[in-house]
């Protein structure tokens, strides 16, 4: 090759890839910042297509999304917590423009703290032996006083988050109107590393229970069986995770 | 002389020599100008030997037709790199899981390596590009693919750096070769790079710039102003891809945000801030226009023009549409139509009259 754009292409691949391998080879040197051992619950199998070889595991968390009830308040997630997270909430919420203002507001990057919950803990209902048992319980800027606070890292996870502010109201479907009582939560969105990567050395262990955990869940036998393995996940020093051992389950455990 | 401005200077020139054939047959029919046979045989001795030198040395389209081809040739081209990508992704998903973490890396990192080299070999094989603009593309979809699932492999989070080094890659690609498919998708690239660090600084999640529309307006701006760059002059017609890709940014992001203006970054409510970027569209729509008709840049023009209707267009449903009966409202619409033929009309004629000698 004689251009030499090409050969600044190829260096550049070759510079980002090398940074890529480095970035990884730093998060996991060094003792782990947390290991915690989950089950599918908590992990859930997952492929990028169907058809494909990779496998993944999608860390799971509650409350998600649409689970949020009107009723239920902002709980821990409230004004206070959400404008120590850099959001702007002084418009009142009596002013007809508030609607279009806050719901305008972007997602901002913060630490969420995910609390794994025993059965006890983990709340009742038909699907409990099935959801995931890591809780979002709180949210901040700062991971040091994250750590300090939430120090037990068989409890407690603190990974990299995406967070957005809701504006919450309930559709009176009678006034076909939204009820008065709007207010403010915010909500742990997404995680910034979602899907964790199976290593190939650990990926015949889910590859010889057949469907993945959507399809599942699905079945009755998800029901009366439980998660049919467990894995530990490791959290290293750029708050990326990865995982480094999976087992079968062989009997429910709730 | 460089090879592709030679290609274009050729191609111009072969333009003029079937244009001058196609004005001497009808002055001839016309009785104006008459070339006796040794004249007529020279002359066309002299043309055919110049189109098959240029043909011969630049690959040029001799004729109309030759030239539909050729635009049929870069379609395919473009689908077919697309495709190629396409097919390269799924595959690796689909191999994937088979491979050990080191030959998943080593598959990931020579896959673009491949193709730029592939790029190259068929650059020197070939004239037209066509294949290269293929392999180019596919290179480009490599090295997303790269970044993408090495990121994915390892577990790491996505940075908005990695739309800069695929910016980077994909001009490097277009400069090589003066190919426009890796130039607007390295333009593209950019402008999200630069809309995501504003995000960031701004405190939000990088990812969160298609909800603020402002943050592409600066990416835009630049890349129109570059359209003008000294580094422009061996590719002539990349400052029409630069033009074209800035302007489209920067209306889009106007556009939205006067419609809806609860996504500004301006510290002012939605009522104020939607008719600021209505004045700010019409403004920057008419600018273009007459910018475009100033430096006979026909695209620039088009776009602005093109602009100018669409936001009228939606200013006047706004306004009517909720109360007007609808046949009024067409009504109106055509009125306004013929209006703005009249006066296009008028502009072209004053036009044509400057240009008279």
């Amino acid at each position: 090759m004689r251009r030499p754009e090409i050969l600044a292409a190829a260096a550049l691949v070759l510079a980002a890839d090398g940074f890529v391998l480095v970035e990884a080879s730093h998060n996991r040197s060094g003792s782990p910042g947390a290991a915690i051992e989950l089950t599918e619950r908590e992990l859930r199998m997952t492929r990028p297509q169907r058809d494909s070889t990779a496998l993944l595991l999608e860390l799971t968390w509650r409350p998600r999304g649409q689970m949020f009830k009107f009723e239920d308040g902002p709980g821990w997630f409230d004004k206070s917590k959400l404008a120590e997270l850099g959001y702007d909430c002084r418009l009142a919420l009596t002013d007809p423009l508030a609607r279009a203002h806050y719901r305008a507001m972007p997602a901002r990057e913060a630490f969420a703290v995910l609390e794994y919950r025993d059965a006890a803990g983990a709340g009742q209902g038909l699907d409990s032996s099935t959801q995931s048992r890591l809780w979002a319980v709180d949210a901040g800027r700062e991971l040091a006083a994250l750590r300090k606070k939430y120090a037990d890292s068989q409890r407690y996870l603190i990974v990299p988050a995406v967070v957005r502010l809701v504006y919450a109201e309930k559709w009176d479907a009678n006034t076909r109107r939204y009820a008065p009582g709007a207010y403010l939560r915010g909500a742990v969105v997404d995680l910034q590393v979602a899907e964790i990567s199976v290593p190939p050395s650990e990926r015949h262990v889910l590859e010889s229970l057949g469907p993945i955990t959507e399809d599942y869940l699905a079945t009755e036998e998800s029901r009366s069986r439980g998660p049919r393995y467990s894995a530990v996940l490791h959290y290293g020093r750029n708050n990326e995770p990865w995982i480094d051992s999976c087992r079968l389950i062989p009997t429910a455990r709730h | 002389m460089d090879r592709a401005v030679g290609k274009r200077e050729a191609q111009r020139r072969a333009d003029r020599i079937r244009a001058f054939r196609e004005e001497l047959a009808e002055l001839e029919r016309e009785g104006v100008l008459t070339l006796d046979a040794a004249q007529r045989a020279a002359l066309e001795s002299h043309l055919q030997r110049t189109v098959a030198a240029l043909a011969e040395r630049f690959d040029i389209d001799a004729s109309e037709s030759q030239k539909q081809i050729s635009w049929g040739l870069r379609i395919v081209a473009t689908l077919g790199g697309l495709a190629l990508s396409a097919a390269l992704v799924l595959f690796f998903l689909r191999i994937w899981g088979l491979l050990s973490t080191p030959a998943q890396v080593a598959v990931l990192v020579v896959t673009p390596l491949v193709l730029l080299a592939a790029t190259e070999f068929a650059a020197r094989r070939e004239r037209t590009l066509y294949y290269a603009s293929l392999l180019s593309l596919a290179a480009f979809g490599g090295f997303v693919l790269n970044l993408i699932v090495l990121a994915s492999i390892f577990n790491l989070t996505s940075t908005s750096g990695a739309f800069l080094a695929w910016g980077i890659f994909a001009l490097l690609l277009a400069y090589a070769y003066g190919l426009r498919l890796p130039l607007t998708a390295g333009l593209f690239c950019l402008i999200c790079y630069v809309a995501a660090n504003f995000c960031s600084w701004a405190g939000w999640s990088w990812a969160s710039l298609p909800e603020k529309p402002e943050t592409f307006l600066f990416g835009g701006l630049i890349v129109v102003a570059a359209a003008t760059g000294r580094f422009q002059r061996r590719y002539t017609d990349f400052g029409w891809v630069y033009r074209v890709m800035g302007l489209i940014t920067v209306f889009i992001a106007i556009l939205v945000l006067s419609e809806s203006g609860g996504h500004s970054l301006l510290p002012m409510r939605e009522p104020v801030v939607e008719p600021i970027y209505q004045v700010v569209g019409f403004g920057t729509a008419g600018l273009a226009t007459w910018l475009g008709i100033r430096a006979r840049l026909a695209s620039v023009a088009n776009m602005g023009a093109a602009f100018f209707a669409l936001l009228l267009y939606l200013r006047f449903y706004h306004w009517w549409w909720a109360w007007m009966p609808g046949y009024l409202f067409f009504l109106l619409i055509s009125l306004v139509a013929i209006g703005l033929l009249v006066l296009f009309q008028r502009l072209r004629a004053r036009m044509a009259k400057e240009a008279l000698p």
